[in-house]
């Protein structure tokens, strides 16, 4: 039974180091500085996170950006209850 | 064998489960407890591409009003970035109250160095109309626009504190990426490559709103590159703005301790008004008459860009 309960997280922790690196792929594609302004963002587990490309953006404690894969149903909520808050700077303040 | 397969199997959904849930493997944050949406694909994938679309034309239109701020409006220094950053925070509808009087008092700190920034602007502008700008007059109005500049800070302080007191730990850290932000994108456009006529460019900018021709792009293009200004020095502003949002953040957070924002201030003020003044001096002689009153209208409607029409 230990044998059997060792093997299973043997091969768990392989499974998962192998397929680690898919997830953290895409960490190199994050908001440019222009969208960082012009954009408000939502607040959710405690970040700002922005909705750019398709994806959720934030940055982690360390500075990091990160994004969530799959859409949290808060920010799915948010996002089609409230249209996106974006800011023009030109000839005087404005949104829309 | 059999259990082999199975923790296998529960492997794999488990690291699926990982991908598609959480974020990057960098990030610290918790999902437990949260719930994910999955994608599904829209019933409209022409309807989708026309979104993307529009987005992609908003974000672009978004960012080139930005980048053309930050080439025009210098006075504020690091204290305007933060008034510009609240634009944008998110906050909750029973703290807007609260933050617009907080932006009122950042608008009020920078009224002497707005009001000198818009007199060099109105002489650049009267310049540039007549085809000759008057080098003595635009120097005196930038050497009170930079002086004024140097003193936003001290002024400021009060308004800073009050903010940072109004905010929530995660909001903090959001304005100080923001400040951060538009610290980066106003070291992009004041740093370009004399002459540059790259996508983004001031040249770009300029052909495009005054319809230049390539012959006379090339002519600025090459005019501006013979009398390239020394490279705009950042360094004063780097250290402030890396101090700035690493204290912002945290509760010891004051703003009066910081000794070095005036200088660093002053110091944008100094390099980004002899930029563009530079610019337009090197641009007018080459423009029809039509263009330098098109361009003129444009430097005064600039004037409206630092929250005087709120």
């Amino acid at each position: 039974m230990k044998t059997k309960i060792l093997v299973t997280l043997g091969v768990a922790t392989l499974a998962l180091a192998a397929l680690a690196p898919l997830a953290a792929a895409q960490d190199n594609d994050y908001p440019p500085p222009e969208v960082i302004v012009t954009m408000s963002p939502v607040y959710y587990e405690g970040h700002a996170a922005y909705w750019w490309h398709n994806h959720w953006h934030y940055r982690d404690a360390h500075g990091h950006w990160g994004h969530y894969n799959a859409e949290p149903k808060f920010l799915h909520d948010h996002r089609y209850g409230h249209p996106a808050d974006r800011h023009y700077y030109a000839g005087g303040y404005h949104r829309r | 064998m059999r259990s082999a397969k199975a923790a296998l199997i529960v492997a794999i959904v488990l690291a699926a489960g990982c991908k598609q849930e959480n974020q990057t493997t960098q990030t610290s944050a918790s999902v437990a407890g949260s719930s994910s949406v999955t994608t599904t694909p829209s019933a409209s994938a022409s309807a989708s591409a026309e979104q993307a679309e529009d987005d992609s034309a908003d974000e672009e239109e978004a960012a080139e009003q930005v980048r053309t701020h930050h080439r025009h409006h210098h006075h504020g220094g690091v204290a305007m970035f933060v008034r510009m950053a609240i634009d944008t925070l998110g906050v909750a509808p029973e703290k807007k109250t609260q933050l617009e009087k907080i932006q009122s008092d950042l608008h009020t700190a920078m009224a002497p160095a707005r009001d000198a920034a818009k007199n060099v602007k109105t002489v650049l502008a009267d310049g540039v109309a007549s085809g000759n700008i008057d080098k003595a007059k635009v120097d005196a109005a930038v050497a009170k626009e930079d002086a004024a500049a140097a003193n936003v800070h001290g002024a400021a302080s009060d308004a800073l504190n009050a903010l940072h007191a109004a905010l929530s730990p995660e909001e903090r850290q959001a304005l100080a990426d923001k400040v951060e932000a538009h610290a980066e994108i106003w070291k992009k456009v004041n740093t370009e490559a004399a002459g540059s006529k790259e996508k983004g460019s001031h040249l770009e900018h300029l052909q495009k709103t005054l319809g230049l021709s390539q012959d006379q792009v090339d002519k600025i293009s090459a005019a501006l590159q013979k009398n390239a200004l020394p490279k705009t020095d950042t360094a004063a502003m780097d250290t402030y703005v890396s101090a700035f949002t690493k204290a912002f953040p945290t509760d010891t957070f004051d703003a009066k301790t910081f000794n070095q924002a005036n200088a660093a201030n002053g110091a944008m003020a100094k390099h980004g008004t002899a930029r563009m003044v530079h610019f337009y001096e090197t641009v007018t002689p080459l423009l029809t008459p039509e263009q330098r009153t098109k361009l003129a209208d444009k430097l005064r409607e600039r004037m409206k860009d630092d929250g005087d029409t709120k």
